[in-house]
């Protein structure tokens, strides 16, 4: 609308100015159409002269809460553009559809500068973020050239920390002991020997901090047992074909993370398997929280996958194995524990207790 | 569903106001005062208008940068004195109005007068406007429409007020487009490309004004072909007394059909209207009908009045047909058909008679009449049974030659100034030296050309074409000629019509010759009323080749005797080239002296230079206060100690002693011991200290420091004081 107004501006000054025979008036239009031309060219110089990146190619974020992501733009040119726009896309991985479109406007200055934009991804998954366009205007706001980018970057959604409350049955030895007993803590350190000290990580249960040392040493220091050390469990994943939606793929692997977070309290490691297709299932291994964010990454590339089985079932076998499969559904051994629910997801982990 | 999501970076904080655009504002006020500096007879105070302008623009963007509140306190206040002014002088408003009003519309150029007042007024709302509507689109809307105004006014612009007009247009126009973005840095080189662009726009529209004009001419062309056509008006024979201020176009189109008895030897004028009354470039119908009813109240022929209209408007003709002859000469008839829709008069040519008048459309209607070869009156030379008919049309002839010139010599001369000085300049008495004396006027002081531009507002376009443009066509030479004649008292009337010229005629099936008359034979000329023949038509226009010719009984003129000069083509703009004879053009109005517009210019540019350094201290002080707010302790207490060797207090101390909170406190009593001491406290913590500042440290730091400086500025005396405050920066 600008620039039609610039013209008709431009045309009925003109027109005056050959009707009334006004030079200082032709002299105006005429600056007008100069300035004009300076801006064309100016706009075609900085689309040249402007150059867009990601500075950060991978990033990690946590569901729900805002991030910051930025973007360079570096101008070559000795002047700066007028404003410009910046479209990015942004779109889970293996997600139908064209996604977000986020649109930066801003000025360019000559040298580089950032730019950052706040986004609260709304999914666990992989982000992946898509430098569209660039539209830069002259300082007259005249023309507009645009130039298509390719950058890329990518942002790992982890669900927030959450931790199921389980408790394991008792190893064969404690057998004797009754419900009550077993049904205590899940480890109890009148029976195990300590194995060995180490410093607090986020997740271990107060229940085994070494209070004399801490204080003494101004730090955290926690147990570990030998049943710690020994004993070991084997996390199944099952594909559903709501596995292909968004919102369930997230719940899933928040419900993951939660599931491997609650285990690796009182274990020292979890080993997982799944399938992606015929043949032997695929291991990992969590033992902290690195490994489960690892974890979760290569689950994401997997869902992220346009040739993902849509189903996939289960072992026969599965005694002494944790089994959770993408419609939400927990289970130990033959027995499912629970199916959660993706709507009150959130408070069933914080509420729901898993006595085994 | 996929979501759009717009965020905007980099705003800048919708309270603070650009220096960019309080620069820009002062440039176009100034470049407005400039433009109203050129208005003949307009004179104000430029001493009190300069720096009042300024004031009030500096002093309402000043306010806006406080915010919004202060803004529109700051406004108000102005509203409401402005008010109360105008209340308080208005009756010298009015008559400023009245008189401003008069220079733009009245056509008339009156005395100077003093308008100081009225010119006040006017910039106080034109200001207060601005700043109300506070989009930028306004600002380069109104920066571009002061130029155009003052163009359509008839004001001269003069390249440094355009200057001042373009940057403010200009930097209004990008200002918009940035939004609510800072300004991107390299204004300069902004600036540097503006003015280049100005530079380059000057010497080129000067040199080439004519090309780069002429498209505009094509256009509007092209434009009244289209509407024309559309219409359904182009085949519509038409005239009337309306002067043209712009252009002539020709669509081609046939309007009307005639035919005569035998090929004519003169150019045949169709006169389709006559002018009474001038007024504001528009002629009146003359009114002959009232004229005519004089004439029989004189006459007094009881019933027989009814014969004096037929006898007026017949009898040249039948005097001429009824004369003795050797070989009397032979009327041509000529039957007169139009072609388009509309049939609002009569065109008959001169010495004429009606012979029948149209049934139908088709048929036309027909008039015999003598070419003026053939017009040989002799009153006298009447055959007898003819000689009491003679002796009633003579008597018509000789009233209504009596009571012409009080009915055709008047001349609006308050609107006229310039012709009425020409004619007073050169006192002539000899209906021939008259003439002469027109027809030298008009080749030397114009050159035809049927795009001459249009003419002005406020300006007379007769007075337009030959003192401004000195370029016109038929309508203005008859309108000039016909009023430099009233103003010598001969009575001359404006006529319109069609000129046919013998070589369009050519023979026809059944004997007659036909002439098809378009659009471009429509022409106006000058008619005089001659003591024997009547109205009688004058060319004062030159012919395509710039030459005039004319010819009435009894006079004859040539512009071969006169040095010839190049006719102007479709379109020539520009500087009209010299008139080969001196041509002493009368200007409208004096111009101002050149001295004082320059010193008006240096006077208003170092009241402006003060205004903004002023504003400049101030901004370097917020600007310092505003690092001062977000300075820690240790800094703090830096500026603290600067303010103290300022101010000559403590100058032997650096802050470290162990005694420095008592000597201090003894010193700035505001600042108790204790809060001495607590300070001294904070800043060592935090000068040596291994742990991390305590939090509230440097507010409680800050605090100190403002009552401590508040307390020294009391002590100091004025000139100090500026400088501890707008130089120094410490409160």
């Amino acid at each position: 609308m600008k620039r039609v107004l610039f013209w008709i501006l431009f045309a009925a000054a003109y027109y005056l100015a050959a009707m009334y025979r006004s030079q200082p008036l032709m002299a105006f239009c005429l600056g007008m159409l100069l300035l004009a031309m300076a801006s064309f060219v100016q706009s075609r110089l900085l689309r040249k002269g402007l150059s867009v990146t990601f500075p950060h190619r991978l990033q990690t974020v946590v569901l729900g809460d805002p991030q910051r992501f930025s973007v360079q733009i570096a101008n070559a040119c000795p002047f700066g553009a007028g404003h410009c726009s910046l479209t990015i896309r942004a779109a889970y991985a293996g997600q139908a559809g064209p996604g977000d479109t986020i649109r930066l406007k801003g000025i360019a200055e000559p040298g580089e500068r950032q730019l950052y934009f706040s986004l609260s991804a709304p999914y666990c998954g992989l982000l992946l973020f898509r430098l569209d366009r660039l539209a830069v205007w002259d300082g007259l706001s005249l023309f507009c050239a645009k130039k298509a980018l390719a950058a890329e970057a990518k942002a790992a959604v982890f669900p927030p920390w959450e931790s199921l409350s389980i408790t394991l049955p008792c190893p064969a030895e404690d057998a004797n002991l009754s419900m009550p007993e077993r049904a205590g803590t899940p480890l109890s350190e009148d029976h195990h020997e300590i194995r060995q000290l180490r410093e607090y990580r986020m997740g271990d249960r107060n229940r085994f901090i070494h209070w004399n040392l801490s204080a003494r040493t101004d730090r955290l220091w926690m147990k570990e047992f030998e049943e710690e050390r020994d004993r070991s469990l084997v996390l199944l994943l099952v594909w559903k074909e709501e596995m292909l939606l968004l919102p369930q793929q997230s719940s899933f692997f928040r419900l993951l993370s939660a599931l491997i977070h609650g285990l690796l309290q009182i274990l020292p490691r979890l080993t997982v398997f799944w399938w992606e297709g015929e043949g032997d299932p695929l291991r990992d291994e969590a033992a902290d929280e690195d490994g489960c964010r690892q974890l979760l990454v290569k689950l994401y590339r997997l869902a992220a996958r346009e040739n993902l089985p849509r189903y996939l079932p289960a072992p026969e076998e599965r005694q002494d194995a944790f089994l959770l499969d993408t419609g939400l559904g927990l289970y130990w051994e033959d027995r499912l524990l629970h199916r959660f629910s993706p709507d009150g997801l959130e408070q069933e982990i914080r509420e729901k207790r898993f006595l085994l | 569903m996929a979501k759009r999501r717009e965020i905007v970076l980099q705003k800048r904080s919708g309270k603070m106001a650009l220096w960019s655009e309080l620069l820009l504002l002062l440039l176009g006020a100034l470049g407005l005062l400039l433009l109203l500096l050129e208005v003949p007879a307009l004179s104000f105070a430029g001493w009190v208008v300069y720096p009042a302008s300024a004031l009030l623009c500096v002093g309402l963007w000043y306010s806006r940068r406080k915010g919004k509140g202060v803004f529109w306190a700051a406004w108000g206040v102005s509203v409401l004195l402005t008010a109360i002014g105008g209340f308080f002088f208005r009756e010298e408003l009015a008559g400023q109005f009245r008189h401003i009003g008069g220079l733009f519309l009245s056509q008339s150029a009156p005395a100077p007068a003093d308008t100081t007042s009225a010119v006040l007024l006017l910039l106080a709302v034109f200001l207060l406007l601005l700043f109300l509507i506070e989009h930028r689109w306004f600002s380069a809307l109104l920066a571009m429409a002061l130029p155009v105004l003052a163009v359509l006014a008839g004001i001269p612009v003069r390249p440094l007020p355009l200057a001042l007009l373009f940057l403010w247009f200009i930097g209004s126009w990008a200002l918009w487009g940035l939004g609510d973005f800072p300004c991107p840095k390299g204004f300069s080189f902004t600036t540097v490309v503006i003015a280049a662009a100005l530079l380059l726009a000057w010497p080129i529209s000067t040199g080439f004004f004519a090309q780069l004009g002429q498209p505009a001419y094509w256009a509007e062309e092209a434009a009244y072909r289209a509407w024309r056509g559309l219409s359904g008006t182009a085949s519509d024979p038409y005239t009337d007394g309306s002067v043209s201020r712009g252009n002539r176009y020709l669509t081609g189109a046939v309007q009307m059909e005639i035919a005569t008895s035998r090929r004519p030897s003169e150019t045949i004028y169709l006169r389709g209207f006559s002018g009474g009354e001038y007024q504001k470039g528009e002629w009146a119908p003359a009114d002959d009908a009232a004229l005519l009813q004089e004439v029989k109240e004189i006459l007094d022929w009881g019933n027989w009045s009814n014969m004096v209209d037929g006898m007026y408007h017949t009898m040249y003709y039948v005097v001429n047909r009824e004369m003795i002859w050797e070989t009397p000469p032979v009327p041509i008839s000529i039957t007169i058909r139009y072609n388009g829709n509309q049939y609002p008069n009569h065109f008959a040519p001169y010495y004429s008679r009606l012979t029948s008048d149209w049934l139908t459309v088709e048929d036309g209607y027909t008039c015999e009449f003598y070419e003026s070869k053939d017009m040989q009156l002799d009153w006298e030379n009447v055959p007898d049974h003819f000689a009491m008919q003679r002796d009633w049309n003579r008597r018509v002839h000789e009233t209504y030659a009596q009571l012409a010139p009080a009915a055709y010599t008047g001349v609006p001369r308050e609107s006229l100034p310039r012709l009425a000085r020409l004619a007073e300049e050169h006192p002539l008495r000899d209906m021939d030296e008259i003439t002469a004396f027109i027809l030298d006027t008009l080749h030397n002081g114009a050159a035809y050309s049927q795009t001459p531009g249009w003419t002005p507002m406020g300006e007379d376009v007769v007075e337009d074409f030959l003192f401004e443009k000195h370029s016109g066509y038929c309508v203005h030479y008859a309108s000039a000629a016909v009023l430099l004649y009233r103003l010598y008292g001969i009575p001359a009337r404006y006529a319109a019509g069609y000129l046919v010229p013998p070589e369009e005629f050519s023979p026809g099936e059944d004997g007659n010759w036909t002439a098809a008359v378009t659009d471009e034979a429509a022409h106006a000329w000058a008619e005089i009323f001659l003591p024997d023949h009547g109205w009688t038509p004058v060319e004062v226009t030159p012919n395509s080749q710039g030459e005039m010719e004319v010819h009435y009984p009894g006079f004859t003129w040539s512009s071969s005797h006169l040095p010839q000069w190049e006719p102007a083509p479709a379109f020539e703009g520009g500087e009209r080239q010299e008139a080969p004879v001196a041509f002493d053009s009368p200007s409208r109005g004096p111009a101002r002296p050149e001295p004082q517009q320059w010193g008006v210019l240096w006077g208003y540019l170092g009241f402006c230079a003060v205004l903004l350094l002023l504003l400049a201290a101030d901004a370097r002080r917020v600007e310092k206060l505003r690092r001062l707010d977000l300075a820690d302790c240790r800094e703090l207490f830096g500026h603290l100690l600067a303010a103290f060797r300022f101010c000559g207090i403590l100058t032997d101390l650096n802050g470290t002693e162990a005694d420095f909170p008592q000597r201090a406190s003894e010193a700035i009593p505001a600042v108790s011991l204790a809060d001495w001491n607590e300070a001294v406290r904070i800043i060592s913590a935090a000068a040596y200290g291994q742990g991390e500042l305590e939090p509230g440290g440097d507010a409680f730091v800050r605090e100190v420091y403002r009552r401590a400086v508040r307390e020294m500025f009391r002590r100091l005396p004025w000139s100090r004081k500026l400088i501890f405050r707008f130089g120094k920066g410490f409160l």
